[in-house]
């Protein structure tokens, strides 16, 4: 088989096809950190590109995000317990008062698209939640998201929490949502701001300084 | 004028008086032109003090200052379960109790549809899972669609009999900077039974509301195409609107438009002014224009007055040429009252 199957699988949202595909691929015994180093994660990039295009739009990417998953579960079983794929950890969540995640939830899998772990906190989430998920394991993004122009000072508070807690420095974050602009974000002090759930992954591993 | 006559010839294009406006769409709101009413019938929006409504969706109560109540649990989360659903009745006469209540034909009345077909099926479905099965089961969706639409073209046709004057969707198919999903998805999915819901009120020589949040110019001319004569609310910062303008202006009404993300909500009520003035001079130039938030939040009443005066004040056909150097000279003002002094000698 075609190795290379496995990316153009996962663009074409082919969960049934990337779970065959990546099963042979470990019969055939390619490593599974080179499937998902060099398959499942360059076909969620190029995912992220088509919808920043405007050629892919929410149905492609959550079946998109499927596909991926879908070769996951196959390959994480057999990833030796000292291997990481991670790129970084991330906490993810819309804030408190707010209670859409379409946008947060699509951050979501495009960062685990691109290795990264992530933990979503979901909506409604106070800035007290936030520092706690932090002081609980190794972060390295917190992503905040909402909808509402009314919610947005609720950002601006969880920075300020996680610096009295002292963590701002542990952490980059990231801040993002319909009302929300880069000049907002500079305004409360978040380490960068992305329009959409492609570019959140770029930003996210720009702050980090990794590639 | 009558504001209900002046209304009518904005959507038909033909010399109003004056740009209409309006805030809240409440009849008590005091800032409101009330020049047309919404008329929902029972169910059409969820229960704002939360709880399980006649769909069989649960919802939780959100801040009553902001916009709706949020589903917890959606009865056709499982498109399996869609054989044994039980529809709601659109010839249950309860449901338009309210309807007949309110209505009053001193403003235009608009038969409120609420969350119509993709707010509708994403409502009974969950929203992710409705997007999930757009691709992964699609007849089944169909068939979804098919039953809402079958349903709200019941009720268009009880409200057509009531005597309303038009219609009004609620279907948000717009992100802050794209479509929900593909325009090749919405026409083959979505279009055709939202034409068939719009025709009932064609055929009566009605008009039609459309509302949906967020970015909608790729789907503006199908809206047009399928007999929708006034656009609400054009967002602001998700839409060309002056691209929009030129482009559509004198086939469709734009009812909206004004910054609510930013300036209505965050303002002052100078900056409102401001805002008020440009967007007379850019959406009413020619008529087709019905000023309004482009979107319910909880603005300052001194912003809500503001808007309104300025409107009243500025918004009289033929329309001042100058309203673009009245904002100008607002915000100068404005500056120039920021500015630090300057040391002097």
């Amino acid at each position: 088989m075609e190795v290379q199957q496995i990316y153009e699988s996962v663009v074409n949202r082919d969960a049934p096809a990337v779970e065959k595909l990546v099963q042979q691929a470990v019969a055939e015994c390619v490593s599974p950190l080179e499937i998902i180093s060099e398959y499942l994660i360059p076909a969620m990039t190029e995912v992220g590109a088509r919808f920043e295009r405007g050629e892919f739009f929410v149905p492609e990417m959550i079946t998109a995000a499927d596909a991926m998953q879908a070769g996951l579960t196959v390959l994480k079983p057999l990833l030796e317990g000292g291997e990481s794929r991670t790129v970084g950890h991330a906490v993810i969540g819309t804030v408190k008062g707010d209670i859409h995640d379409l946008g947060k939830n699509l951050v979501g899998m495009m960062l685990e698209g691109a290795g990264f772990q992530v933990t979503d906190l979901g909506t409604d989430v106070a800035p007290e939640q936030f520092v706690k998920a932090v002081q609980e394991r190794n972060t390295d993004i917190v992503g905040m998201s909402t909808l509402l122009t009314t919610t947005m000072p609720v950002m601006a508070n969880t920075i300020e929490a996680l610096a009295e807690a002292g963590l701002r420095d542990r952490v980059k974050v990231l801040v993002g949502g319909a009302p929300v602009t880069q000049a907002y974000a500079d305004e409360i002090g978040a380490d960068g701001y992305a329009p959409d759930a492609s570019s959140a992954v770029r930003k996210a591993k720009e702050v980090l300084g990794i590639e | 004028m009558d504001p209900k006559e002046n209304l009518i010839r904005v959507i038909t294009f033909d010399h109003p008086d004056h740009v209409p406006w309006f805030l809240s769409m409440r009849p008590d709101d005091p800032d409101d032109e009330g020049s047309f009413q919404r008329l929902p019938y029972e169910g059409a929006f969820p229960p704002r003090e939360g709880g399980r409504d006649m769909w069989g969706i649960e919802w939780q109560a959100s801040d009553p200052r902001l916009m709706l109540p949020y589903p917890v649990k959606h009865p056709l989360a499982d498109l399996a379960a869609l054989d044994d659903y039980a529809w709601p009745d659109p010839d249950d006469p309860r449901l338009l109790e309210p309807v007949k209540r309110d209505m009053h034909p001193s403003r235009l009345m608009l038969g409120t549809h609420g969350l119509t077909l993709m707010e509708r099926a994403h409502s009974l479905m969950g929203m992710e899972n409705l997007f999930l099965a757009l691709m992964t089961e699609p007849d089944k969706v169909k068939l979804l669609l098919h039953k809402i639409a079958d349903f709200q073209i019941g009720m268009a046709e009880h409200f057509v009999s009531l005597g309303v004057d038009a219609g009004w969707f609620s279907d948000d198919y717009g992100s802050q900077r794209s479509l929900l999903i593909s325009p090749a998805m919405f026409r083959e999915f979505f279009k055709p039974l939202l034409a068939e819901i719009i025709r009932v009120y064609k055929r009566a020589g009605l008009f039609f509301f459309f509302h949906s949040c967020g970015h909608v110019e790729p789907i503006v001319p199908d809206l047009i195409e399928i007999g929708v004569d006034v656009l609400h609310p054009v967002q602001k910062h998700a839409n060309d609107q002056a691209k929009l303008k030129r482009e559509y202006g004198g086939q469709i009404v734009f009812a909206g438009g004004m910054d609510t993300q930013h300036i209505l909500t965050l303002g002052t009520s100078e900056e409102v002014r401001t805002e008020a003035l440009e967007q007379l001079a850019l959406l009413g130039q020619g008529g087709g224009y019905i000023a309004g938030p482009e979107n319910w939040l909880p603005f300052p009443p001194e912003n809500a007055k503001a808007f309104a005066t300025t409107v009243k004040e500025y918004g009289t056909y033929p329309l001042r040429s100058d309203l673009v150097d009245l904002a100008r000279q607002g915000k100068n003002n404005r500056d120039a009252a920021a500015s630090p002094q300057s040391d002097l000698p």
